[in-house]
């Protein structure tokens, strides 16, 4: 199916979310629509599947104009994979395939079923056992087995959104193999993504969204060099040199609790890691091995985890109004939904006196905003920010001074421009003489800024090494299990 | 879920909406009971205001409606369900009694020092709920009702034991105050000095909610309590706070009642109106000038019951039947936003028919 999307205007107060775009996405290929955080991929998406009316101009289906969401009602017509799986965890991998079917079969009928389902997936090159309780499925598993569901249901678009973003290597392969063969069997394939290298590979073409207007539209393969000009204004460099300024001698040491430890973990690997002020300690692993809970349990105590303690000059413990801690569920747990961007300053400034100054805290707030090129207005809410500018948002309301920063997944769903800018704050910071923590599945990431890593591996640590050593530089083996213990 | 922004079109059509089909409602229930449902409306606003002692009465009802609606909006605003209203409002006026049943009550001090009394217990039985919450983790809908069931029993306890009236055992309550103890008119008038009460406290809670900083945390509360750690804010610590507010609104309203409306301690001194409260708050989405508004509508009601009876032979209930239909309408409308939708309906409509018509005239 052709989709053509015409003078698409959407507006939420005062930012223009899409402005003017018009694009066609020709029947039958990979689609790939690119652009930074902010730049109104998101909200086009939602137009296209119906959860958002736009304020203007009109999206037209192989020649048909769609009024008022009638294309959605149709089932198998536009299909959505996002970026964390949207399923029903109780079910087997049968009832979640039967529950996507429709209202024309009200039993389940096992043996043809299974067949048939099982037949499907070996086709995309796929093995499912259809008694599999999704909740015993991993993350990957669960995403390939939505995809499924889509072709099962002959779906004409499928929109992916990013949705490799916490798979393996293997599962990326398998997942774009499959892509293309849907697009052989007919379908049209709209991918959202910031990853340029994946997108030349797989797409046959893409269209550039820049501030919420469109800038193009290339013929795959091209030069990456051409896509990101027109994805970013100036593309500012990311930071070069690791912080290699351990001027400070005084020592920080992590007292690991050994609940986190395995008789897998290495030999003499269970003792206290001391580090330098100033380092930058990556918690490698890859997606759901227990790196989130470590985070977690460096900033506060819960019934789930023991908490791990760091100490300063050896016996000072680090309190925790000396620790920042930024989550990767921004909406979740970092911002407060229906209070505004200026209140949570007033929050976080005035929190121990009765009364605030709204002027001045307004324009401490702004230089704030502006420092961390946060898109949006002081009376904007959280909600109202695209994914980037919220985490720049909880950036900007950092404390000035901290002993600790933990950051959990500090660049998850975010765009190159937006992780390189991440870094430069955090790089900044690092100068004033503190310790970041940070946890991450990137391993690019991982190898350019951390001094020390700590290996994760199926919810324990596996081995920790400075990233100099031998051990840091073979961490990627560690983390996914390559090397059994010694 | 669909996102979006209404233009003042739609919401005054949405208003006007609501309000025809809540009317619409009231006729239809009325048209059951008499032949003419107006004429029952008409009696109401006579009962209530008809007459200079009808509105006095009608106010004294408002001032402890309107405290319990300031008090929830303190709990609701930190995200927490205080059902235990009706026992901070009891409390209260155990307080209020005690003082103006002792020697205090002679003096002209008395109603500011029992007021202040009543403020303290409702404070203290509102903190019980808050603190069994945040350290005990037992939540405040059970700790609340709890804590209502005992309030209740204490007030009988103390009319049919210490409290009674000599040689009288009834539970019709305590003997009344001394003329000292009751909080004063001024001049010949209406109850000034309670109505000043809740145009204060009004005032002080639209601005604590509006510009303090202790408001902006209780609504960041409320809205997300999984993110108080990162603001280094201790979220149980503003948990009981809020508790201990709305136990102390409650308590003045229990001890208004007490030295203001019956000049005695008697069982049902809540007069059930922590839990209308709860609707009231619930129905104006929180906002406290609407609930203030609703709060004067329904005392109105409430108060017009008894002369309904004598003088038009409807039962005394009728005003809070219509009082129940009228807040079950009135939430099922804005839950299910149908005012909205049909606002949006009529726009359509009425577009179609403006370029229906100007295709005709070309």
């Amino acid at each position: 199916m052709s989709i053509e999307f015409s003078g698409i205007t959407k507006i939420y107060g005062d930012v223009t979310a899409n402005d003017d775009i018009s694009f066609i996405i020709e029947s039958g290929t990979i689609h790939a629509i690119l652009g930074e955080n902010g730049a109104g991929k998101t909200t086009l998406i939602k137009i296209l599947t119906g959860q958002l009316e736009a304020d203007s101009g009109k999206i037209i289906i192989d020649g048909d104009e769609i009024k008022n969401n009638a294309f959605l009602t149709k089932r198998n017509r536009v299909g959505v994979l996002g970026q964390d799986p949207l399923d029903f965890k109780n079910f087997t991998v049968r009832e979640s395939f039967f529950a996507g079917l429709g209202k024309d079969k009200y039993w389940i009928n096992n043996k043809n079923t299974d067949a048939s389902i099982i037949n499907h997936a070996s086709n995309y090159g796929f093995v499912i056992n259809p008694e599999t309780k999704i909740s015993d499925l991993s993350i990957g598993k669960r995403q390939e087995l939505e995809f499924l569901r889509l072709l099962y249901n002959e779906t004409q678009i499928i929109v992916l959104d990013e949705p490799t973003s916490g798979l393996t290597d293997d599962q990326k392969m398998s997942i774009n193999l499959a892509t293309k063969e849907a697009v052989k069997n007919g379908a049209t394939v709209i991918i959202v993504s910031h990853k340029l290298m994946e997108v030349i590979e797989n797409c046959d073409r893409a269209t550039i969204l820049k501030s919420g207007k469109f800038a193009g539209t290339f013929d795959m393969p091209c030069d990456p060099n051409l896509l990101t000009k027109a994805m970013f204004q100036n593309l500012s460099r990311g930071p070069q040199v690791k912080s290699k300024h351990h001027l400070n001698n005084e020592n920080i040491r992590i007292d690991i609790p050994d609940y986190f430890f395995t008789k897998n973990t290495h030999k003499n690997h269970n003792e206290p890691i001391n580090l330098q002020k100033g380092s930058i300690v990556a918690i490698a692993g890859l997606q759901g091995s227990g790196t989130e809970e470590f985070i977690r349990s460096c900033f506060e105590e819960s019934n789930n985890y023991p908490k791990i303690k760091l100490f300063q000059k050896k016996t000072r413990e680090i309190q925790k109004f000396q620790k920042a801690y930024v989550p990767s569920d921004r909406i979740e747990k970092g911002l407060f939904k229906d209070v505004t961007i200026l209140e949570h300053f007033a929050i976080l400034y005035y929190k121990n006196k009765p009364f605030v100054n709204w002027k001045s805290l307004s324009k401490k707030a702004e230089k704030h905003l502006t420092k961390l090129r946060v898109k949006g207005n002081l009376n904007n809410y959280p909600t109202d920010l695209s994914g980037g500018n919220q985490q720049r948002l909880m950036l900007s309301m950092l404390p000035n001074q901290s002993s600790l920063l933990l950051l959990e997944d500090p660049t998850r769903g975010l765009d190159i421009q937006s992780a390189l800018d991440l870094w430069n704050i955090i790089m900044e910071r690092v100068q004033t003489d503190i310790l970041v923590v940070f946890n991450s599945s990137d391993t690019d990431e991982i190898e350019k800024y951390a001094d020390y890593i700590v290996c994760f591996y199926d919810g324990k640590i596996r081995c920790h090494h400075p990233q100099s050593s031998n051990d840091g530089k073979n961490f990627i083996n560690h983390i996914s299990g390559l090397i059994e213990s010694k | 879920m669909i996102e979006r922004k209404n233009s003042t079109i739609i919401r005054f059509l949405s208003y006007l909406i609501t309000l025809i089909i809540i009317l619409t409602i009231v006729v239809v229930f009325l048209s059951m009971l008499n032949d003419n449902p107006f004429n029952v409306i008409i009696s109401i606003g006579e009962g209530a205001f008809g007459s200079f002692a009808r509105t006095y009465r009608t106010l004294l009802i408002f001032v402890p409606i309107a405290l319990s609606c300031a008090a929830l909006s303190v709990t609701f605003r930190s995200g927490m369900w205080n059902i235990g209203i009706e026992g901070q409002i009891i409390l209260g006026a155990i307080g209020a009694s005690m003082i103006a049943r002792s020697i205090i009550g002679e003096s002209q001090l008395s109603p500011l020092v029992s007021l202040s009394a009543g403020v303290l217990f409702g404070a203290i039985w509102g903190l019980i709920s808050g603190i069994l919450r945040t350290t005990s983790n037992v939540h405040e809908i059970f700790a609340g009702l709890g804590l209502n069931f005992v309030g209740a029993g204490l007030v009988i306890y103390l009319i049919i034991g210490p409290w009674k009236r000599i040689g009288v055992a009834s539970t019709s309550g305590t003997d009344i105050f001394p003329q000292t103890a009751w909080l004063p008119d001024i001049g010949n008038g209406l109850p000034l000095p309670a109505l000043l009460i809740v145009g204060v406290l009004y005032l002080f809670l639209y601005g604590m909610l509006r510009w303090s900083v202790f408001g902006t945390i209780l609504k960041a509360m409320g809205s997300n309590p999984y993110a108080a750690p990162r603001y280094y804010i201790n979220a149980d610590k503003y948990i009981i706070y809020s508790f201990g507010l709305a136990g102390a609104i409650a308590g003045l309203a229990g001890g208004i009642q007490a030295i203001s409306f019956y000049h005695k301690l008697v069982p049902s001194i809540s007069g059930g109106f922590g839990f209308l409260g709860i609707l009231i708050v619930l129905a104006s989405s929180q906002k406290l000038h609407t609930s203030l508004i609703v709060s004067f509508l329904f005392s109105g009601m409430i108060s017009a019951g008894p002369l309904l009876q004598i003088e038009y032979d409807i039962h005394s209930s009728v005003p809070w039947l219509l009082q129940a239909f009228v807040i079950a309408a009135w939430v099922f409308i804005s839950y299910s936003s149908l005012h909205i939708k049909s606002a949006y309906f009529i726009r359509g409509l009425t577009n179609k028919f403006t370029t229906n018509l100007l295709g005709l005239i070309k």
